[in-house]
């Protein structure tokens, strides 16, 4: 028996294809997201091994077929394509406190109130935490702080901080940290830590000010802005402070949904230029308000594809602006990279890829997976190892569940850039197995990943600024930010053009 | 199945008023490939397989909402085209699956190039995983307790989820001012 | 054996026997899902009957026909190849 079956000194790879009738054009895409366009002629001659020298390259050089000649680099992506398979969980999401000075209408953390007792990580707990973190393989990991307001028990950060470098001169990973907050503790003394450790700081910031405080309250004075709060922190921080380390998020809701361009504006105005336009999941107390916060896939997909066209308007006018979840897309297409992103990962990351220890030292499969009762807890720092929990049979389950290799996403051609939540499916449909192209996050995905690459094959004024998204998500502070008068300009002039 | 007379048939589709039944014989296409069709078009209708799954099977359409642009025609069509669709993802999946595995040992796992030598080698790394049961709920579980909290839950029934700030309506619809100004 | 009828914008193509594997016929009319509506219905893959009607009612079936029987040579081609 030969050793791969060879057809005139090539192999054809397995291949996905997306049909472009009207243009007469089909899209060719192999298990790890490399892809190639060809005119219906090629696609024949491809079909008929009828292949011409230009378009055998053409195949070749995009691993749509295997040759002696290529074969290495073919291993080469695949394994580049995968590598959080088998790489040790390298994202470790870590709960100091669960109390909260905030309410948030679609909170999904199920935060506790400031004064309650009994949800605070003590020190022995952190240790055990960071004892067991580094017995992951990942060469290089984040510790994430989030909540609650892990600002609340900021004795545990910085206990957990030089504890883990302490231990990481013998280890010598790439370590990295970041603060997902509200920002309302923030002041010059936490700063300084903050900035001497390079800690990441992650805001959340839904919009202008009517917008983001009918999203956020704070609990004891829901009447307070917290807008006000958050936008001078990070305008002091990022802008004056100059530290580029800091980050932003929206949560989109059915009242973010048309007010996309005064969203985009204050990220542009505080100096933010990566912007995530992501839909909001139905945990914690989303799910009690899911019929007024949520949106139909189709509204959703509408209004973030008007975002797209917003920011590549603003990129042709020199102003740096990208969307977060399509650029990760764009890594995957344009850079065949993985950028670990996990909600677009497969598998999806439980456990492998990710993971949570709350409060208590329990260990969760990730970030969701705490708010369901105890249905994704997995272990205890106190009493499992890595080792064990990377036989956990729920975590292999989840592995095999978001694998996508279920008939209908395998055979999806956006299946390599794609990826599911077990968590919410499980949330929303009550079972792991759900029938996916029905659920609103397949629906979305398809469409933004199909959205981008028509740009990106078809619209040679957008695609070197969607390829520069995909290259990598610049963070920097600008060197020069509009003032808003500029910005309204802008914006009436692209509403003008398109009518938007 | 039925003692009606169709009103219509078009190649293995008898068309009914309010149903259609498609033939399907397993020799050319098995019960496989029929629940994966059938699968697939689930959120547009409604399946039902009856017949012999070692001979030839009858599969009962029906539209979800009759109010569709899709006709019922036009959805026992699609399954049939959705029967090839699946016949040939199964005939392409056999056709690679010995490339798929090669590539995939040797990048992942290290192993050789060579099919016959790789597959002689241990698979514990492929261990077997059961998939939990679907819940007697079926649908949407019984919600994951929002934990206590009185105040935060007396803050979260205060939220009022109509709008009536306005807060969802676009700043140039709410102030009046027209694009092209 | 092949013998083919046209009629009202489809043309149903039988084959009993006939030079043409099935696995190939699936693969061409997979193709030809996209603009047409396709069916496969007989006694088993040697004796079965193909359907093709264009989606696009002002579509020539004839054509479809023709481009149906070249899209198999290819891969017949193809396959002797092999």
């Amino acid at each position: 028996m030969s050793k791969f079956k060879l057809n005139r000194d090539y192999t054809r790879l397995n291949v996905r294809i997306k049909n472009y009738p009207e243009r007469k054009e089909k899209l060719l895409i192999n298990d790890y997201g490399k892809w190639v366009l060809l005119k219906e002629e090629e696609y024949k001659k491809y079909l008929f091994d009828d292949m011409d020298e230009v378009l055998f390259k053409k195949l070749e050089e995009n691993h749509i077929i295997r040759t002696p000649e290529n074969a290495r680099d073919i291993l080469e992506s695949f394994r580049n394509y995968n590598w959080n398979v088998g790489n040790g969980t390298s994202l470790q999401i870590l709960v100091p406190t669960l109390r909260c000075n905030f309410t948030c209408k679609y909170c999904y953390a199920l935060r506790r109130n400031v004064d309650e007792q009994g949800f605070d990580m003590t020190e022995e707990t952190a240790k055990k935490t960071v004892d067991f973190i580094f017995q992951s393989p990942a060469k290089s990991m984040v510790i994430e702080f989030t909540g609650g307001e892990p600002l609340l028990k900021f004795d545990i950060i910085k206990f957990v901080v030089e504890y883990a470098k302490e231990l990481n001169k013998k280890h010598k990973k790439i370590l990295d940290f970041a603060i997902v907050t509200n920002g309302n503790l923030l002041d010059d003394e936490k700063f300084e830590f903050i900035r001497k450790n390079k800690i990441g700081l992650c805001f959340s910031l839904d919009g202008p000010k009517d917008l983001h405080d009918f999203h956020r309250k704070f609990t004891h004075d829901p009447k307070k802005s917290s807008y006000e709060d958050v936008s001078r922190k990070i305008k002091f921080y990022r802008l004056e402070k100059g530290y580029n380390r800091t980050f932003a998020i929206p949560v989109i809701t059915k009242y973010s949904l048309n007010r996309y361009k005064d969203i985009i504006k204050e990220y542009v105005l505080h100096g933010l230029p990566i912007f995530r336009f992501k839909y909001v999941t139905y945990f914690g107390f989303a799910v009690k308000g899911w019929e007024s916060l949520f949106y139909e896939p189709e509204e959703f997909i509408e209004a973030w594809k008007r975002v797209i066209r917003f920011l590549l308007f603003l990129n042709k006018k020199g102003i740096r602006a990208q969307e977060n979840l399509a650029s990760y897309i764009l890594m995957k297409i344009v850079n065949n990279r993985d950028p670990g992103f996990a909600e677009l990962e497969r598998p999806c990351g439980a456990f492998i890829g990710q993971a949570l220890y709350d409060y208590d030292g329990s260990i969760y499969t990730c970030d969701e997976a705490r708010t369901m009762d105890e249905e994704f807890k997995i272990g205890n720092v106190y009493e499992d190892t890595f080792y064990d929990l990377t036989r956990n049979k729920l975590c292999k389950t989840m592995v095999s569940n978001s694998s996508l290799l279920s008939f209908n996403c395998d055979n999806c051609p956006w299946y390599p850039y794609c990826g599911i939540c077990p968590v919410e499916n499980y949330k929303m449909h009550g079972s792991l197995v759900v029938n996916l192209p029905s659920t609103h996050r397949c629906k979305i995905h398809k469409a933004m990943i199909d959205y981008l690459f028509d740009l990106l094959l078809h619209s040679p004024e957008d695609a070197p600024y969607l390829r520069k998204w995909g290259d990598s998500l610049d963070n920097k502070i600008p060197e020069k930010i509009p003032s808003e008068e500029e910005f309204d300009a802008l914006v009436k002039e692209f509403e003008s053009k398109y009518g938007e | 199945m039925s003692d009606e007379k169709p009103l219509q048939s078009f190649a293995n589709i008898d068309l009914f008023a309010d149903f259609a039944l498609v033939k399907v014989n397993s020799k050319i296409f098995p019960l496989s490939i029929v629940v994966s069709a059938a699968y697939d078009l689930m959120d547009k209708g409604y399946f039902v397989i009856d017949g012999d799954p070692e001979k030839e099977m009858i599969v009962e359409v029906r539209l979800q909402d009759s109010n569709s642009q899709t006709s019922l025609l036009e959805l026992a069509k699609e399954f049939n085209n959705q029967l090839i669709n699946y016949a040939f993802y199964e005939i392409q999946s056999a056709r690679t699956k010995g490339v798929r595995e090669v590539i995939t040992r040797a990048a992942l796992f290290g192993q050789p190039e060579d099919v016959e030598m790789a597959e002689s080698f241990d698979t514990d790394n492929r261990s077997s995983c059961e998939v939990c049961d679907t819940t007697e709920n079926g649908d949407n579980c019984e919600s994951s307790t929002i934990n206590d909290g009185i105040d935060v839950d007396e803050i979260v029934d205060s939220f009022d989820f109509d709008d009536p700030e306005g807060i969802a309506i676009p700043w140039d619809e709410k102030y009046g001012k027209s694009s092209g100004e | 054996m092949l013998h083919r009828t046209f009629k009202d914008n489809t043309v149903v193509v039988t084959f009993k026997d006939s030079v043409y594997p099935f696995e190939l016929v699936v693969e061409v009319l997979n193709e030809f899902k996209e603009s047409c509506w396709v069916a496969i219905y007989g006694e088993d893959q040697t004796n079965f009957k193909v359907y093709i009607e264009p989606k696009d009612s002002s579509a020539n079936v004839e054509i479809a026909y023709g481009e149906f029987f070249n899209y198999l040579l290819g891969l017949m081609r193809a396959a002797d190849i092999k």
